[in-house]
């Protein structure tokens, strides 16, 4: 751009709508997986650190320090070359999905440890003089409690695990990020590709967000925890 | 561990609750220091005393909250430590001074969730019950509200009836009204003196004195981890014989 001047051409978008929207595929399958996975990860380790359950607590605490103390592009790089070294063959698509859960999980862990602390204590008392054994405790009071609590920051590291899945295209994950890239490497149409990243991101983010507010506003409707 | 005596006495005469010379520590604070206590059937027992005397932490013990240090709880004529848990509590009632409400739930659900849950009971059968037993605490038209929409009065008024879904044998009142605005103990206590009028066994921590005179059949007077004196309500609380009975109710009088 450095010539005569930058000639904006959308139609190069058209062009690449194909690849780019597979692009966009990928980054939504695997942020998709990844989110999920993290909650899931978030929820059981996030349970077993806040009742200190024997072993997997202290497997949860190692776990959550070595993910969240090193970047996580060390991480994407460490699954992609060293899982084979160890004889786990995975493909790309499923480092990729590894790869956010690990991440996301850990901050989960930390986003449900603080939640389960919170649900209040007089509630599970309650519970249990009611003749509710430990099992019912936590499906029915314990769990929906903190899940209201939790909200909040799992929307925010879902989102982070949205956006942190571009790191994905150095390990050659065909997401969006790296599709763009490419076409900048190769064809040079800088500003197009990256007004495409910037709006589907930014998109995608708004739309994460939107949902969330939507479920948080659902269930505030129906009894705050916060005062009772 | 049943004792030869309760099994030689029938069981329709033997008390609900026998308490004997239960202990109970916190670290190197004794705070029951040997309790014989009983409750019959049918009767409403007020125990009074000073904060810090082991008035909650006895109720507590009652349903097994707290394990004990020494003695036995005889509930129904069996120690309660060979009930299973949950059984023992699904018959002892407990309500508690800041109300324990499920906050996620609406009052109708907070009566149901734990027969739903333990007996499996189909939710229709629950809530028809749960509605009566609102209806019986005044709060037919709130089974939709969730507790942060409900005064405290309320929500203790819930709490009392989700206790009486279980259908237990006693209830458990742990400074039920302590916690509740000045014009609100009444609406509490109205529902407290029905359930007695209705023959509910109740043990009844409180500071109300003109309800344990009115409601209680008897009085217990709890003074540093010990039960001072006992006796019906006028005796105890107008006519106290131990000296330190004397000294609580007039520094509460004031």
């Amino acid at each position: 751009m450095g010539e005569a001047g930058y000639v904006f051409m959308p139609q190069v978008i058209w062009l690449h709508l194909p690849q780019l929207a597979q692009g966009l595929l990928r980054t939504l399958g695997a942020s998709a997986l990844g989110i999920v996975a993290a909650a899931l990860i978030g929820l059981v380790f996030g349970a077993a650190r806040a009742y200190r359950v024997p072993v997997a607590s202290q497997v949860a605490a190692a776990y959550v320090a070595l993910f969240r103390g090193t970047p996580i592009l060390v991480q994407i790089f460490f699954l992609y070359d060293a899982l084979p070294e160890l004889g786990i063959r995975l493909d790309v698509a499923e480092v990729a999905v590894l790869a956010l859960a690990l991440w996301g999980g850990s901050y989960n862990t930390e986003n449900f440890r603080a939640a389960f602390g919170a649900v209040p204590g007089g509630a599970l008392q309650a519970a249990a003089a009611l003749g509710m054994p430990a099992h019912l405790r936590f499906a029915w009071i314990a769990l929906p409690i903190a899940f209201r609590l939790v909200l909040p920051a799992l929307g925010n590291t879902s989102i982070s695990v949205l956006k942190d899945s571009a790191y994905l295209s150095v390990i050659a994950f065909a997401e969006l990020t790296y599709v763009a890239t490419n076409i900048v490497a190769t064809e040079f149409r800088v500003f197009e590709m990256f007004a495409v990243l910037a709006v589907t991101y930014l998109g995608m983010v708004l739309l994460l967000s939107w949902g969330l507010s939507r479920i948080t506003a659902h269930l505030a409707a129906r009894g705050t925890v916060g005062d009772a | 561990m049943r004792s030869r005596a309760s099994e030689q006495i029938p069981a329709s005469l033997r008390p609900l609750v026998e308490v004997r010379g239960v202990k109970k520590r916190f670290g190197s604070n004794e705070v029951l220091k040997g309790i014989d206590m009983t409750i019959a059937g049918g009767e409403v027992v007020v125990i009074v005393g000073p904060s810090g005397s082991g008035k909650s932490t006895l109720l507590r013990c009652l349903n097994r909250l707290e394990g004990i240090d020494g003695g036995e709880i005889l509930f129904e004529g069996r120690s309660v430590s060979d009930y299973r848990e949950h059984d023992l509590r699904q018959r002892i009632g407990m309500v508690f001074q800041q109300f324990n409400l499920f906050p996620h739930l609406s009052a109708l659900d907070n009566l149901t969730i734990a027969p739903r849950k333990i007996h499996r009971t189909a939710r229709a059968v629950c809530e028809a019950r749960a509605h009566e037993l609102l209806a019986r605490v005044g709060l037919a038209a709130k089974a939709g509200s969730y507790p942060s929409q409900l005064s405290g009065g309320q929500q203790q008024r819930v709490a009392i009836a989700r206790a009486l879904m279980m259908e237990p044998r006693v209830m458990l009142f742990d400074e039920a009204t302590s916690a509740l605005d000045p014009e609100l103990i009444g609406e509490v206590l109205a529902v407290m003196r029905q359930l007695a009028d209705d023959g509910m066994t109740m043990a009844v921590v409180t500071h109300e004195m003109q309800f344990a005179r009115e409601v209680g059949n008897r009085v217990v007077f709890m003074d540093g981890g010990q039960i001072v004196e006992q006796g019906r309500p006028d005796a105890v609380l107008l006519n106290p014989v131990e000296p330190r009975t004397r000294q609580f109710l007039k520094r509460i009088s004031q």
